[in-house]
């Protein structure tokens, strides 16, 4: 749990373009963010897909303390609250691009698949730049259906 | 003068010759003629044919900047008929004047050249017939002048005036100012005046010149501050006049685009509602664009959100275990392995494998774990900490930001349905130009208030330089009496000096009781034509010392900037009849008005005091009217009045040209539409 910031980090090789389409689309900053917001999708669902063909995507020092401390809290959560399951960040990362990358799978399944290149939905998906002009409020939509059953209060 | 008739023949509208007999007001006294048209039917072609004729003028004050060839006086269609032979286009006007007769003829001739039009002078004739009876005949280059003698060219605009342009003259600008101020010196006949005292100017100047040279040093100098100070005034004076043409010319060119958005008229109000759409649905644009970038900000907070029952629950568990004390372990891991090791307990007694303590001791062991995972655990505890007490605002501005994004899409799909149903009405290529016509304006007003703002500035810089002016003569003539007493040429210049103060003296003087005059007669006048309201308001109209027109209110305070359209229109009447009315003398105005479409922008009381109240000061009045202001209610006012005695119409005939037929007044009555008509 140092949040080491020298580690690469990586998602599935055929989402290189879609990472960039979307931070160059502004729905997003920086690629952490994206990779958070997948990272929670996966873990909310409890399926982690372990990656295909991995492709360095940014360094971990780009993640934020609250970012790192959702990471370490899942993977306590899913081994029993096991200290050294955390200790190592680079195995917490690991973990978190499995859930990240099956994130991504649902991102796209249930939200991002209107606003995909027809051509690309089979390969390596890429946006329809001209549906975009939306996305960072569609974003947050989706993140607001996949929580609003919550009551933050409780 | 009285205009008798007017004559014109192949001139623009008006093919082959047609006549006005113009009612004079020795008959039965009635003054009033009436001439009717729709608009484009040749009403403001009568009114050019007589400044024509006239002045030998083809542009009016309402052209503005149009171009001198494409103002053509001959009729086209009679060109067309027989090109290759030039058409001859003639305006007569006979006129009284002083109990004599003149018969004025200007015609000049029109021909194609290769798909233009040229048209050359021809001829002008005046006829004079004295009340001796003789006819003369004026020599070619004494017409003019003889027709100046009659009514002024300078001043033909305050007789002969297009009604709705004329209440720019209560506009307070340094143009509308110099208009007043040549108005009141050109029709007083103070030219003799204002030559002799730049005459005596020029002598003093060259005087003092010769003095400089000559005399004493301080004198010297001072005359050369004064010279300094006058070629200084002198350069104010070119730069308010070039800036009052600056003026002049930019609202000129504002009345020839007004002339062109008239064209858009019946869509105007659509244009201006959808400009202001258009506007509004930038502004929510912008408002969507900063919402959808104020969204991509909260992405991250938001995503935190899926995960928030394990961020919880991980807080849960680890503050559960500071609770127990098992973060940070109230034994530390390194003391019990210790203890373990040397199989000795902190309090002395030995800790046998297998005992009870050493089994409780393993326990502890197992429950505690080294600093840097408890020191990463509290930390963890802490953030998560944060993250959990910000779930509930984080998804309060997620829905917060939803709802605003919401809210102004909305707000977006209602104005451009707005906007395309404004579209429907208007068609593309109309709202274009008019919008361009209109961003061409805007330019044009911005400039004339900068150029006001400089007209301003110089004129205050003048007033100094007057100041200064009048200091440094006070001094230059104690100079000159100190040191050249016996001298001829200080008392020479002394003495130029002293006349040229006098003259001025009496000019101010003279322009100073005239302009109280005008005050009182444009006042009585003003307060006739007003409506009830207007005179419970409105109480004197004053020429202020920079010639700016005023009018003060019942508690004597400047009201000018409140009045309307329609008000400012009466005033202007006002003072062109105070300003007439003093020239004749106190008598009737020996000058026509002649008034183009006067009414428009006149309520009906004021049109109904107008009606009655302008046959009584002036000598004839001829009345321009289109079918929109001059309705049966005008009409019958005006038939009750008694003054009223001839009506003519402008038709159309098939070949699109104009005819002018007379009729009589009960005729007119029945042809005139009523009120309603146009409701």
């Amino acid at each position: 749990m140092k949040m080491d910031g020298n580690i690469r980090v990586a998602t599935e090789a055929k989402y290189k373009e879609l990472y960039n389409n979307i931070k160059n689309n502004g729905a997003v900053d920086d690629f952490h963010e994206l990779f958070f917001l997948c990272a929670c999708i996966g873990y909310r669902r409890g399926i982690q897909t372990q990656l295909k063909k991995r492709d360095d995507r940014f360094w971990s020092r780009t993640i934020t303390p609250r970012e790192w401390s959702c990471f370490y809290a899942m993977i306590l959560e899913k081994n029993a609250f096991d200290y050294e399951k955390v200790s190592d960040d680079k195995g917490v990362l690991a973990a978190i691009e499995g859930y990240a990358n099956a994130g991504m799978d649902i991102l796209i399944d249930e939200f991002l698949c209107d606003y995909l290149l027809p051509a690309s939905k089979s390969s390596d998906p890429q946006l329809d730049p001209t549906c975009c002009k939306e996305l960072p409020k569609q974003f947050v939509h989706f993140i607001f259906e996949q929580s609003e059953s919550e009551n933050w209060d409780s | 003068m009285i205009l008798l008739k007017l004559t014109v023949e192949n001139f623009r509208q008006f093919r082959g010759k047609q006549e006005i007999q113009f009612l004079a007001p020795s008959q039965d006294d009635a003054n009033v003629t009436v001439v009717f048209g729709e608009n484009g039917r040749g009403k403001t072609g009568l009114f050019r044919a007589i400044v024509f004729c006239l002045f030998g003028e083809r542009r009016l004050s309402q052209d503005g900047d149009v171009p001198y060839d494409e103002l053509q006086l001959v009729n086209v269609s009679a060109l067309e008929a027989n090109p290759d032979t030039p058409v001859k286009t003639v305006v007569e006007l006979e006129f009284s004047h002083r109990g004599s007769h003149y018969r004025l003829r200007r015609a000049i001739l029109g021909m194609q050249d290769e798909g233009r039009i040229i048209e050359e002078e021809d001829e002008i004739r005046l006829f004079v017939t004295p009340s001796s009876g003789n006819i003369q005949q004026i020599p070619t280059i004494e017409i003019n002048e003889v027709i100046d003698s009659i009514l002024d060219r300078r001043v033909k605009d305050y007789f002969l005036f297009d009604g709705e342009k004329i209440e720019r003259l209560t506009r307070a600008s340094i143009e509308q100012r110099r208009e007043i101020s040549a108005g009141i010196r050109n029709l007083l006949n103070v030219d003799a005046l204002e030559t002799a005292i730049k005459a005596v100017g020029r002598v003093t100047r060259g005087l003092e010149k010769e003095l400089s040279g000559a005399s004493h040093e301080e004198l010297s100098r001072l005359l050369k501050r004064l010279g300094d100070n006058e070629e200084e005034q002198a350069r104010a004076r070119k730069r308010l006049d070039e800036l009052a043409d600056e003026i002049r010319l930019a609202r000129q060119e504002i009345d020839k685009t007004d002339k062109e958005l008239d064209k858009f008229n019946e869509i105007r109000h659509l244009l201006e509602r959808r400009k202001s759409l258009e506007q509004e649905l930038g502004e929510l644009e912008q408002q969507a664009t900063e919402a959808l970038s104020e969204m991509k900000n909260i992405v991250c907070k938001a995503s935190a959100l899926i995960v928030a029952p394990t961020v919880i629950n991980v807080y849960e568990h680890i503050d559960h275990q500071k609770q127990k004390g098992e973060i940070p372990s109230e034994i530390r891991r390194d003391l019990i392995e210790k203890i373990l090791e040397e199989k000795l307990c902190i309090c002395g007694s030995s800790v046998c494998e297998g005992s009870d303590a050493y089994t409780h001791i393993i326990e502890w062991l197992k429950r505690t774990s080294d600093v840097s995972t408890q020191d990463a655990a509290l930390n963890l505890w802490r953030y998560l900490s944060e993250v959990r007490n910000h779930f509930s605002d984080d998804a309060d501005l997620v829905e917060k930001k939803l709802q605003q994004y919401g809210n102004i899409r909305s707000a977006i799909a209602n104005i451009n349905r707005s906007l395309e149903n404004v579209s429907n009405q208007i068609g593309t290529s109309e709202r274009h130009d008019a919008t361009k016509l209109d961003d061409h304006r805007k330019k044009l007003q911005d400039n004339i208030i900068s150029l006001e703002a400089n007209a301003r500035v110089t004129q205050s810089q003048l007033e100094q330089l007057q100041q200064e002016n009048d200091r440094l003569r006070a001094l230059l003539k104690e100079e000159k009496l100190k040191v050249g007493r016996n001298d001829e040429l200080s008392r020479r210049s002394i003495l130029a000096r002293d006349a040229q103060d006098a003259l001025n003296d009496i000019y101010s003087q003279f322009t100073r009781e005239i302009k109280d005059m005008i005050s009182e007669s444009a006042t009585l006048l003003f307060r006739e034509l007003l409506d009830h309201e207007g005179r419970e308001n409105l109480k004197t109209i004053i020429v202020n010392e920079d010639y700016s027109l005023q009018v003060l209110d019942r508690y004597k305070k400047p009201f000018l900037a409140n009045i309307s359209a329609g008000q400012r229109q009466i005033m202007s009447i006002s003072f062109i009849a105070a300003l007439a009315r003093i020239a004749a003398k106190g008598s009737k105005i020996e000058i026509p008005l002649f008034m183009d479409t006067p009414f428009g922008r006149l309520s009906y009381e004021h049109r109904q005091n107008l009606i009655n109240q302008v046959p009584t000061f002036a000598s004839q009045w001829i009345l321009l009217a289109t079918d929109t202001e001059f309705r049966r209610q005008e009409a019958q006012l005006l038939k009750n009045s008694g003054k009223w005695g001839k009506f003519f119409m402008l038709r159309s005939t098939q070949d699109g040209n104009t005819e002018i037929v007379e009729q009589d007044i009960s005729s007119a009555l029945a042809i005139l539409r009523d009120e309603e008509a146009y409701q």
